[in-house]
């Protein structure tokens, strides 16, 4: 280590460390996320627009209601400060979310909401959005 | 709906499950077994996170039925170690620093073992295509591929310098 000067007084730099989450990460125990399992854990699952431009003029929520196990599915009528909906481009936005108790369900039901759309012509560039 | 019952070996143990018929095998894993150390990534056959041995080859366990099982043999990141004897591909790894976050790396490590398992000798161009199927975005592939050529050099029983 002699382009450190010699220094002995250097305990980590210089060193091999195993990283301390090693072992669990490469055994499969490390706990992401998604592999955390509570009581009563509800989970979401969001439905984003299958359309990437279009204008949302319904979205129909009711037979993912329906469906047995789903307790909530939220849209942006559930949010007073959502942006008014003649001005909201169906690009990648989420439209809706379930909340169905299980992770299984709640893909499957997920698919069954379906967006109402007819194509706008293409929205000429945003000034607010240009660069430079 | 009715479920399935299916009863596999998975990871040397007989197990039995309930599953829905469009479960996937990666879901009858995580939820019904509780194996989560199969990780979802895309859910799409894509990333190579959900990456088990079934019988002696790898898939993607998103891709397949959990129903499909039936009568197999299926190895996942869980069934690698003895007991608390690590496999040489984990303790390479490590050793390598091959892994950062580690979502990818149960994908990787079981498609590294069936790698060997089929080609003990593998050359680094084998080592790259057969990881081909799985994505790493943190760690950068150079020191997984080491660590892949590290553990199959000590399995042979070579020492590398």
């Amino acid at each position: 280590m002699t382009y450190l000067g010699g220094r002995s007084d250097l305990r980590v730099v210089g060193t091999r460390p195993v990283r301390p989450d090693g072992v669990d990460k490469v055994t499969g125990r490390a706990a992401f996320g998604a592999d955390l399992r509570l009581p009563g854990m509800l989970h979401g699952r969001i439905k984003r627009s299958p359309h990437a431009h279009a204008r949302i003029l319904r979205i129909d929520t009711a037979r993912a209601a329906a469906l047995p196990g789903v307790l909530a599915v939220v849209t942006s009528a559930d949010f007073r400060k959502s942006r008014p909906k003649k001005r909201s481009s169906a690009r990648g936005r989420s439209i809706s979310a379930i909340s169905p108790p299980t992770f299984w369900p709640a893909a499957r039901h997920c698919t069954t909401v379906t967006p109402s759309q007819r194509s706008p012509p293409p929205a000429p560039p945003s000034p607010r959005r240009r660069s430079t | 709906m009715s479920k399935l019952h299916v009863a596999a070996t998975v990871n040397g143990e007989p197990v039995e499950f309930l599953c829905e018929p469009q479960q996937t095998l990666l879901d009858a894993l995580r939820d019904e077994l509780g194996l989560t150390g199969t990780k979802e990534g895309c859910g799409s056959g894509d990333c190579g996170a959900c990456s088990v041995i079934l019988g002696d080859r790898v898939v993607c366990s998103c891709l397949v039925l959990a129903a499909e099982a039936e009568g197999a043999r299926v190895t996942t990141v869980e069934g690698l170690a003895d007991g608390a004897v690590l496999h040489a591909l984990q303790r390479k790894f490590l050793e390598h620093a091959a892994l950062q976050c580690g979502f990818c790396t149960p994908g990787i490590l079981v498609a590294a073992k069936a790698l060997l398992d089929r080609n003990p000798q593998p050359s680094e161009t084998e080592v790259r295509f057969g990881l081909a199927g799985n994505l790493c975005r943190c760690t950068g592939y150079d020191k997984i591929v080491r660590a892949v050529l590290d553990a199959a050099a000590e399995m042979r029983g070579e020492t590398v310098a």
